[in-house]
């Protein structure tokens, strides 16, 4: 539904501080469910990061854990501007453990900074949201073929923490980045694209890949519908 | 007797002083066409010699200065949007001496008049028209993008201005503040769907909310009939209740508008005024106005319903203000107007290194990417 309202976000909220010339700051947080659900079909299932991502003036962030919501919420709060807060429904029912620290009151995480959940040495893994889930999994089998996997929760679209990934590249020489959106213009795109403008360049081993949803309307039949995501 | 005559004389020119002017007048103004109102505003209005004075000064203001604009316009130093306020300014005027500075407004883009009711100089506005970093949105906002204290614009999507209205008058009612917020838009906007929506929620909410659609018979090039299946725009709002008045006669529109403050600050929720007035440009300054209209329409309102006449013919016949002290303050605003005309030519243009800036508010500086990727441009708060 928020292409319905897709245009107040990007010209009332996002430019205005901009065309005001810094004299109508705009504090605002949307947030709602984001992405793939299950069975909701073609027009409730499209991921939007790559949208909201592309325009200056508006903050996007993916949680992924409930640390990450938590703290990541609170900070877009607390952000004098406009920050569009992609959640996933499949992730709400999803438990977490949560350290001492992240169920304090004030637990803030910064905005604009990735995470590694896991370190590894062969392969960076960048994603987002729930997918992220996903490749802890794959880290998790293909650690017992020895190939140890660095997966990054890029917690923030945009700005995109392209430093993180630069990093971790330089460390492992190869990339995978792996989203549910579709993979024309998207978030795999835009962190290929960096890599390739930036100092990694030169450490990659191979061309860097893009997993990404297949390129079609969702479908709704369960078959076909898990087969249009990453596995 | 030779000393009656001299009598006579003397008391002749002691009429010319300022101190025989009349104070104040009143006037009958037309009455209100209602919906689901029992009472409108009164009939009657009380003008005394300073608000007229005042209320001409600022019309004519505006007036010269979007004339001014249309010049520069044509002179290619203002270009791309320019929408020209010309023939509205009572309905402008009108609404201001209504509400309070501490009140709130929002409109559409054809913003220049509100800018300056709001509170902007003639200066600002004008060197935002041309681009220069002496604007009031330091040339980054343009002709539609001029914003002032509780003035939220200038807004360039058709209809978009009114749900954030009405969210500006969410937050005076969550604040408990009194204050109302004003909601602009035009006879073409008033068939966008968001402003139902925006009527449904106001109405729920009891939001305290003016809405006020400037019926100026044409939406870009499309006369209202040919755009509304109803042109009774006050009646739009169905459950809202709502007025139609000559936008024309700044007294009406003054009157009119404290009665809607006054329905709205006492939690009575939402009001919609229908605002009949015209405007002597095209659309815009790219179009003529005249292929959908007659130059003998334009005509006509412009000798028989031009707002500034119409305030002008008042105080004369009242003798509330005299035709040399009128025309002095025309000289002065021409005066303005060309001085704010020069520094809008003189003024330089933005600094560069203001490109990148305002993309954040309260937030650390940050580098943001030029043309290329090894371009990297500076962006602070």
């Amino acid at each position: 539904f928020s292409m319905q309202a897709i245009d107040q976000v990007i010209n009332s909220a996002a430019k205005t501080y901009y065309m005001s010339a810094g004299l109508q700051p705009v504090p605002i947080v949307f947030r709602g469910p984001n992405g793939a659900s299950a069975g909701v079909a073609a027009q409730h299932s499209q991921c939007f990061a790559a949208w909201y991502g592309h325009c200056p003036g508006l903050k996007v962030v993916s949680p992924w854990s409930a640390e990450d919501a938590k703290g990541l919420l609170k900070s877009a709060i607390r952000d004098d501007n406009p920050v569009v807060f992609l959640e996933n429904e499949l992730m709400y029912g999803v438990p977490f453990e949560m350290s001492e620290e992240a169920q304090s009151k004030d637990f803030l995480l910064p905005i604009g900074k990735a995470k590694i959940e896991r370190q590894g040495n062969h392969v960076t893994l960048v994603s987002h949201s729930r997918m992220v889930s996903l490749c802890l999994d794959a880290a998790a089998v293909l650690a017992k073929e020895g190939i140890e996997c660095e997966v990054i929760n890029m917690r923030t679209i945009r700005p995109l923490d392209a430093e993180a990934i630069e990093t971790s590249v330089m460390k492992t020489n190869h990339l995978i980045t792996v989203e549910g959106g579709w993979p024309q213009f998207g978030v795999g795109a835009e962190i290929l694209a960096r890599i390739m403008e930036g100092p990694a360049f030169n450490f990659l081993d191979a061309p860097a890949v893009r997993v990404t949803g297949v390129d079609i309307p969702m479908p709704y039949a369960k078959i076909l519908e898990d087969n249009s995501i990453p596995q | 007797s030779v000393e009656e005559f001299l009598n006579g004389a003397r008391v002749v020119v002691s009429a010319r002083t300022y101190a025989d002017f009349t104070p104040q007048a009143t006037f009958d103004i037309k009455k209100c066409d209602l919906h689901k109102l029992e009472e409108g505003p009164p009939l009657q209005a009380v003008l005394t010699r300073e608000e007229g004075l005042q209320y001409y000064r600022t019309m004519q203001t505006i007036r010269r200065m979007e004339l001014k604009a249309d010049q520069l316009y044509k002179q290619k130093i203002i270009r791309g949007f320019c929408h020209l306020y010309d023939g509205q300014e009572a309905c402008a005027v009108g609404i201001e001496t209504g509400i309070n500075l501490s009140d709130h407004l929002i409109t559409a883009y054809r913003a220049h008049g509100y800018t300056l009711t709001r509170g902007g100089t003639v200066r600002e506005i004008m060197a935002e028209l041309t681009g220069r970093r002496g604007g009031i949105a330091k040339g980054k906002g343009g002709s539609m993008h001029m914003y002032t204290k509780h003035f939220y614009g200038g807004n360039g999507i058709v209809g978009a201005q009114v749900p954030l209205g009405a969210g500006v008058a969410l937050a005076c009612k969550y604040l408990g503040n009194n204050e109302i917020c004003v909601c602009l838009y035009g006879d073409g906007a008033a068939n966008q769907g968001q402003i139902f929506e925006t009527y449904n929620m106001a109405s729920l909410w009891k939001l305290p909310c003016i809405f006020i659609c400037e019926n100026n018979k044409y939406g870009m090039g499309t006369s209202v009939e040919r755009a509304a299946a109803s042109t009774d725009y006050y009646k739009r709002g169905d459950f809202i209740p709502g007025l139609r008045l000559d936008g024309m006669d700044v007294l009406c529109v003054r009157e009119a508008t404290k009665f809607a403050a006054e329905h709205c600050r006492s939690g009575k929720g939402p009001i919609l005024m229908e605002l009949q007035t015209y405007r002597y440009h095209g659309h815009s300054m790219s179009d003529p106005g005249v292929s959908y209209r007659t130059r003998e329409e334009i005509q006509e309102v412009r000798s028989k319903s031009d707002p500034i006449s119409m305030l002008k013919d008042r105080m004369l016949s009242n003798n509330m203000a005299s035709v040399e002290e009128l025309k002095e303050i025309d000289v002065e605003v021409r005066k303005e107007i060309e001085d704010a005309a020069q520094f809008a030519t003189t003024d330089p243009e933005p600094p560069l290194d203001d490109l990148c800036n305002h993309i954040f508010y309260n937030d650390p500086p940050m580098e943001v990417r030029g043309t290329n990727p090894w371009t990297k441009l500076k962006s602070v708060s």
